[in-house]
């Protein structure tokens, strides 16, 4: 995981996504082998 | 991570009013919308290259509703193939497509048919011509196993009903030692199930 946004900043749905703990987050994964 | 999420819906009934959200967002960019649209969205709080953003034809870049930035989460190189899984009206996609170059493949897949018709006419507009799209969706995708070098999402696996079975496929699709670049929210807590079964929840 590398980084975190609030891509709900401004929107309608701010409160219900701050309420819940709602985030976007930017994750890296590799496949083994 | 949880990766599952009981719902108390028909979960195609679910499919339907997403397909429905996007397919508004594809006609409209500019309407009424509890979510943010946009290039302006993208680059100031997503961090994507506004000078990036301009070589993209605006039709996309306007539909962009992607939740963060898989395109920042790690290099993609030239010659490589990149399957976007969403890939809405493709933004992500064309910008993946300009780092591969004509030696590469970009295969975007949506479920939504306004969305793929958006991303392949700015794909023929901007002259990628290594850029493919079909249809499909997140947990059954029109792929091959083991193709993907790279595998790109953006605000897409939390529309599924089930996270476990989108995330197999991804796993499935991408070679051995194949990437995934996953831009998607995340929630602190557990949820109470009203908000589980709130379909308009869901499908924002």
């Amino acid at each position: 995981m590398v980084a975190r946004f609030d891509p709900f900043l401004g929107t309608a749905k701010e409160k219900v996504t701050r309420k819940f703990g709602v985030t976007g987050v930017n994750v890296f994964a590799r496949k083994p082998g | 991570m949880a990766t599952s999420c009981p719902i108390d819906f028909d979960a195609e009934q679910l499919r339907r009013e997403v397909a429905r959200m996007y397919e508004a967002v594809a006609r409209d960019p500019a309407g009424e919308f509890h979510f943010h649209r946009g290039p302006g969205y993208a680059a100031e709080l997503l961090g994507y290259d506004p000078a990036e953003l301009e070589a993209i034809p605006a039709a996309t870049t306007a539909a962009f509703a992607g939740v963060g930035n898989p395109i920042a989460v790690g290099p993609i190189a030239e010659g490589e193939l990149v399957v976007d899984v969403g890939c809405g009206a493709g933004m992500d996609l064309l910008l993946a497509a300009r780092r591969i170059g004509p030696a590469g493949r970009a295969i975007g897949v949506d479920m939504t048919a306004a969305m793929r018709e958006q991303a392949a006419a700015s794909a023929a507009r901007a002259g990628l011509d290594q850029v493919e799209i079909r249809a499909g969706d997140a947990q059954s995708l029109p792929v091959d196993d083991g193709i993907a070098d790279v595998v790109i999402s953006n605000g897409v696996i939390n529309l599924t009903t089930d996270k476990t079975e989108a995330l197999g496929e991804i796993h499935r699709v991408l070679r051995p030692g194949g990437r995934l670049h996953l831009a998607d929210i995340v929630v602190a807590s557990e949820l109470p199930q009203s908000v589980r079964d709130d379909i308009d929840l869901w499908a924002s």
